[in-house]
């Protein structure tokens, strides 16, 4: 099913400039996969080989996938992805 | 909530909304840190500073135009950077903090030292069409429970180049200083995170809960030490 991701302004010189685009997946990781294949290079800004790098938080609708099932959380038709890095500026 | 004063670091395109606005409220006491000065690079972004303040002290500035909009607290003005060395004098007293500060280190330092006192804490940013609001009661969630540590390497940011649209920072601003205001007021049990698209005209808040194994919330800020060495600037971040 296709999600909705947003993209935060530091990593929209990977999708062309896009702030939303979509991807395929049944779970979290499997979005970022799709991601990558759409748009490469964007999976390593998210990951390490830890899991999401500490500098980013990853939200689906509301809610921290921390706080979920992390990578491994499940999502439904309708759902949103939101990229959250730190940022500092203004 | 204390009659410390409430610290505000930083006094650019963020601060300076933060610092209008809380010049209509009834703190008692406020304090200006920044050891800037008003550059004409600047003016096209900060609403507040005009060509008749180029090289003036921007925490000066600030301070001026805070008692020409009615304030009557107690007002300090501190001409100097929030650095490590000093951070601690700098907000001595406190109530609370707020920043709207440029670079990542510095908020990780205002995180810290937050903390270490053991008051709540505001940390705002804008970006281009987004910008973010951070707002910790004492007991909440922390900016370090969010984002761990500054970044390096690939995890740097490359901002290279971004600007910050000026309508933006006045709305991030001014709800930094709202929500400056909701924490005195006792409103938050729990640390809340505002996500602003200027593009979308869209705002996102969340809840966000302590992490486990968060070293500054572990530390409960008492043990976390203020070193230099902990605040070095990542190879790139967003510097203007
Ligand atoms: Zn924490």
């Amino acid at each position: 099913m296709s999600i909705t991701v947003r993209i935060p302004t530091p990593l929209r010189t990977l999708t062309g400039g896009n702030d939303e685009v979509a991807a395929e997946g049944a779970t979290v990781a499997e979005l970022i996969e799709d991601l990558e294949r759409r748009h490469p290079g964007l999976r390593d800004r998210l990951l390490d080989e830890k899991g999401v790098r500490r500098f980013i938080n990853l939200f689906l609708g509301e809610e921290d996938i921390r706080f979920l099932d992390g990578l491994r959380t499940e999502v439904k038709s309708g759902d949103a992805l939101s990229i959250v890095p730190a940022i500092a500026g203004g | 909530m204390s009659q410390g004063p409430v610290v505000v670091v930083g006094l650019g395109g963020l601060g300076a909304p933060i610092a209008m606005v809380l010049a209509k409220s009834s703190l008692p006491a406020i304090r200006l840190v920044d050891g800037d000065t008003v550059e004409r690079s600047n003016l096209h972004r900060q609403v507040l500073f005009s060509e008749a303040d180029v090289h003036a002290s921007k925490a000066h500035v600030v301070a001026r135009a805070m008692r020409d909009l009615g304030y009557a607290g107690k007002l300090e003005v501190v001409e100097a950077f929030f650095v490590p060395e000093r951070a601690l004098e700098f907000a001595q007293d406190a109530s609370m903090l707020v920043e709207g500060v440029d670079n990542l280190p510095t908020k990780f330092l205002v995180a810290d030292v937050a903390a270490r006192l053991d008051v709540p804490v505001v940390h705002s940013a804008a970006l281009r069409w987004e910008g973010t609001v951070l707002a910790k009661p004492a007991r909440g969630a922390c900016y370090r429970c969010l984002f761990e540590d500054i970044p390096h390497g690939a995890d740097a940011p490359n901002c290279a180049g971004e600007g910050v649209a000026g309508p933006l920072v006045g709305l991030v601003g001014a709800w930094a200083a709202d929500r400056v205001l909701a924490l005195r007021d006792g409103a938050l049990d729990d640390t809340e995170l505002s996500r602003f698209d200027g593009w979308a005209a869209s705002v996102r808040q969340t809840r966000v809960a302590r992490r486990a194994g968060c070293s500054l919330c572990r530390d409960a800020g008492s043990a976390f030490p203020i070193d230099r060495s902990r605040y070095a600037a990542p190879s790139t971040y967003c510097v203007r």
